[in-house]
C-alpha cells in the first residue's frame, strides 16, 4: 500500500513538473516579450585577435616645464618678435602684432606655439611653398636647432592648409593651398603616443616663411609599474560605449542591429591637449574600426556606415 | 498743464529706457550634445556633453552674453536645428540665438534610402528617432536647414567630416555647395564651423574656442576663424583637419568678424548676391 502511495506521489510530481515545463514552452513561443521598436543592439566582430600585452607597464609622472624669461627672451629672437613679455598666470605671451608666442609654465602642461596669426589658414595661395621633401628636411632643422624635437619624436606626416571660394551658385572662384605643414609624433618606448599634447610642427607659407612652429609635449619620467587591465577586459568596456551586446538569434530580431568589426587594437600612451595640467602619463588601449547600422521602422529603412577610434584607460579605476 | 507735463516726462522716460535697452542688447548662445546614441544603434561618446557645455559656460560668463538654452541627449532634437517649412521649429530654438555648438556624431555613409543616407559631412546626427527624427540632413531634395534668416550668425558642428569634400571619398556623397555652400542654408548666416575629417570626441575644444574668442586665454579677443583654429589645433593632432565655411556678399564682409562685443561684427550677408569661402588646415 505504502509503495502504491509513493508510485502514485512520483507520477503526481513527475505530472507536474511535465505540465509546467509544457507551459513554459507554450509562453515562450507564443508570449515571447516583443523587442521595443527603438531598441538597438549590436554585434562585435574581431578582424584581429587581441594584443598581447604586459601584465604590467610604467606609468610616467610629468615634469614642470622649467622656463624662464631669459628662455623666452631668445625665443622671441627665433621667431623674430619685439614686444614685451605677458607674465600670466599659466603661461608666457608675446605679441608682435598679429604673431604670438604662447608657452605655458603652469605645472602639468607641455605647450609652446608659434603662430602668425594674420598669414595661417587665410583664404589666398601661397607662391612658392617650398616641396616636400624640403619642408621636412628645412623643419627638421629648425626644431632641432631650437630644441624642439628630441629624440623620441617620428615623422607624422605632410598635411597642407588649403581655401576654396564659389560664387553664388557654387561655381569654384579660386582653390589652392595657402601652407605646408610638417608634424611630428611622440613615442614612449617605441610606442606612438596618443592624443593631442604629443606632436610638434612647422608651417612654411609664402617664399618658406615660418608661419607656424610647435612643441606640445611634457618632459616626463618613470614614476612606477602599474598592473593594466587585460585585453578582455578592455574589450568588456568597448563594448559599454556600444548598444547592448546581443546572442546572435535575439541580433536578428533586433529593430536596429549595429554590427561593430574592429581591425585594429593596441597598448600606447596618451597625452591630453598640453595647456591643460596631466600629473601623469598613462597607458591605454586604442580601439579602431567601422560600423554599420541598418534598420527597418515602418517604411523607413536606415542604413549607416561610419569609422569609429576609441580609447580606453588600461589602468584600472580606483 | 502739470498733468500734461508729467505724461510726456513719462513718454519720454519710456522711451528712453525703451532705447537704452536696445543699446545695452544681451546677446544669446545656445547649445545642444548628445553622449546616449544607444537607441539610435550608435556609440556613446562621453565628452559631448563637457565640450558643448564647456563652451556655454565660457560664453555666458562673459558680458552681455546669456546662455538661452543647454539641451542634451533625449532632450536634444533634430527639429530645433531644421526650417519651419519643413515642420521644424528653429526660430526658437537654433536660430533664436546668435551663436550655437553642437557636439555629437556627424552622418556617416549611407543607403539612399530612408532619413540618413546623407552621406558622410550630409549632416548630423542626434540620440533618439524623435521629435522629426535623428538626421538633420542638408542634401538635394531633404535641404533641411535654413539658418540665419533670424537671428543665427556663427555655428559650431562639433562632429566629423560635416565640411568634407565630395573628392575626400566615396562616401561623401555631394558636394559642399550641394550640401552646406548655398543661400538656402547660409541664409544670414555668417559661418559654419566644423572639421573636414574625422574629430575626436574632446572634452575641452568648446570651452577653449570661447576663451580665444573672449580674450581669456591670452588677452586676445580673436575672430570667429582664428579662435577654431587655435582650438582644433589645441584638442587635435595631425591626421585631423578643422574647417569653416563662411558667407560674404558686398560690403558684408565676414571674414573679420569677432563674436559681438569682442569686436567687428560684419551685417549679415546677402543671400541673393553672397559669395562662400571655405578653409581647412592640419591640427598641428
Amino acid at each position: 500500500m505504502k509503495k502504491i502511495c509513493l508510485l502514485f506521489l512520483l507520477s503526481g510530481a513527475l505530472f507536474l513538473i511535465e505540465t509546467a515545463r509544457g507551459d513554459a514552452g507554450l509562453y515562450a513561443s507564443k508570449n515571447e516579450p516583443e523587442l521595443p521598436e527603438s531598441l538597438a543592439l549590436a554585434s562585435f566582430k574581431l578582424v584581429h585577435p587581441l594584443p598581447k600585452v604586459p601584465e604590467k607597464m610604467m606609468v610616467y609622472k610629468t615634469i614642470d616645464p622649467k622656463i624662464s624669461r631669459e628662455d623666452i627672451t631668445k625665443l622671441m629672437k627665433t621667431f623674430g618678435l619685439e614686444g614685451k613679455i605677458d607674465d600670466r598666470q599659466r603661461q608666457f605671451v608675446v605679441k608682435d602684432q598679429n604673431r604670438v608666442l604662447e608657452v605655458f609654465k603652469q605645472p602639468g602642461t607641455g605647450y609652446l606655439r608659434f603662430s602668425n596669426n594674420t598669414k595661417l589658414a587665410i583664404e589666398k595661395e601661397a607662391k612658392n611653398l617650398p616641396s616636400e621633401d624640403n619642408a621636412i628636411d628645412e623643419a627638421k632643422k629648425f626644431l632641432r636647432a631650437n630644441d624642439l624635437l628630441p629624440e623620441n619624436t617620428f615623422l607624422a606626416g605632410v598635411g597642407y592648409y588649403e581655401f576654396r571660394k564659389y560664387d553664388s551658385i557654387g561655381n569654384t572662384i579660386i582653390q589652392g593651398k595657402s601652407a605646408v605643414s610638417i608634424g611630428f609624433g611622440f613615442k614612449i618606448e617605441e610606442m606612438k603616443v596618443e592624443g593631442p599634447g604629443a606632436k610638434a610642427g612647422v608651417v612654411f607659407g609664402e617664399d618658406g616663411e615660418i608661419i607656424g612652429a610647435s612643441k606640445i609635449w611634457r618632459e616626463i619620467e618613470p614614476d612606477k609599474e602599474m598592473k593594466i587591465i587585460t585585453p578582455e577586459e578592455a574589450f568588456d568596456k568597448f563594448k559599454q560605449r556600444w548598444p547592448g551586446e546581443a546572442e546572435p538569434e535575439q541580433f536578428k530580431r533586433a529593430k536596429i542591429k549595429t554590427e561593430v568589426s574592429i581591425k585594429e587594437v593596441y597598448v600606447t600612451y596618451y597625452a591630453k591637449p598640453g595647456c591643460v595640467p596631466q600629473d601623469y602619463i598613462e597607458p591605454v588601449y586604442v580601439f579602431k574600426g567601422d560600423y554599420q547600422t541598418s534598420s527597418k521602422i515602418g517604411e523607413r529603412e536606415i542604413k549607416e556606415s561610419d569609422y569609429f577610434e576609441i580609447i580606453i584607460p588600461a589602468i584600472p579605476e580606483k | 498743464m502739470n498733468a500734461k507735463r508729467s505724461t510726456r516726462v513719462l513718454l519720454i522716460l519710456i522711451i528712453g529706457l525703451f532705447i537704452s535697452g536696445m543699446c545695452g542688447c544681451k546677446h544669446y548662445v545656445g547649445v545642444e550634445w548628445v553622449v546616449d546614441y544607444s537607441a539610435v544603434g550608435k556609440w556613446s561618446p562621453p565628452l559631448r556633453d563637457d565640450c558643448a557645455q564647456g563652451f556655454y559656460t565660457a560664453i555666458c560668463a562673459y558680458p552681455d552674453w546669456e546662455g538661452k538654452f543647454d539641451r542634451g541627449n533625449a532632450n536634444a532634437w533634430e527639429e530645433h536645428f531644421k526650417r519651419a517649412s519643413m515642420g521644424g521649429t528653429d526660430a526658437n530654438w537654433i536660430d533664436d540665438v546668435d551663436i550655437a555648438y553642437f557636439a555629437g556624431h556627424g552622418a556617416g555613409a549611407g543607403s539612399i534610402a530612408g532619413p540618413t543616407g546623407v552621406g558622410r559631412g550630409g549632416g548630423f546626427t542626434f540620440g533618439v528617432d524623435a521629435h522629426d527624427d535623428w538626421v538633420l540632413a542638408a542634401i538635394p531634395g531633404n535641404r533641411e536647414p535654413r539658418w540665419g534668416d533670424k537671428d543665427l550668425e556663427w555655428i559650431v558642428l562639433d562632429v566629423c567630416s560635416a565640411l568634407a569634400f565630395k573628392s575626400d571619398g566615396d562616401d561623401v556623397l555631394y558636394t559642399l555647395c550641394v550640401r552646406w555652400a548655398n543661400s538656402d542654408v547660409m541664409h544670414g548666416l555668417h559661418y559654419i564651423l566644423g572639421f573636414r575629417t574625422l574629430a575626436h570626441d574632446d572634452g575641452d575644444r568648446g570651452r577653449f574656442f570661447a576663451e580665444y574668442l573672449t580674450g581669456v586665454r591670452d588677452g586676445t579677443k580673436y575672430t570667429v576663424r582664428e579662435a577654431w583654429r587655435k582650438a582644433t589645433e589645441d584638442t587635435e593632432g595631425y591626421t585631423v583637419q578643422g574647417a569653416y565655411l563662411r558667407a560674404s556678399s558686398p560690403g558684408c564682409d565676414t571674414y573679420d568678424d569677432h563674436i559681438y562685443g569682442c569686436g567687428s561684427v560684419s551685417d549679415d550677408p546677402d543671400p541673393t548676391s553672397q559669395c562662400y569661402c571655405y578653409s581647412s588646415w592640419p591640427c598641428n
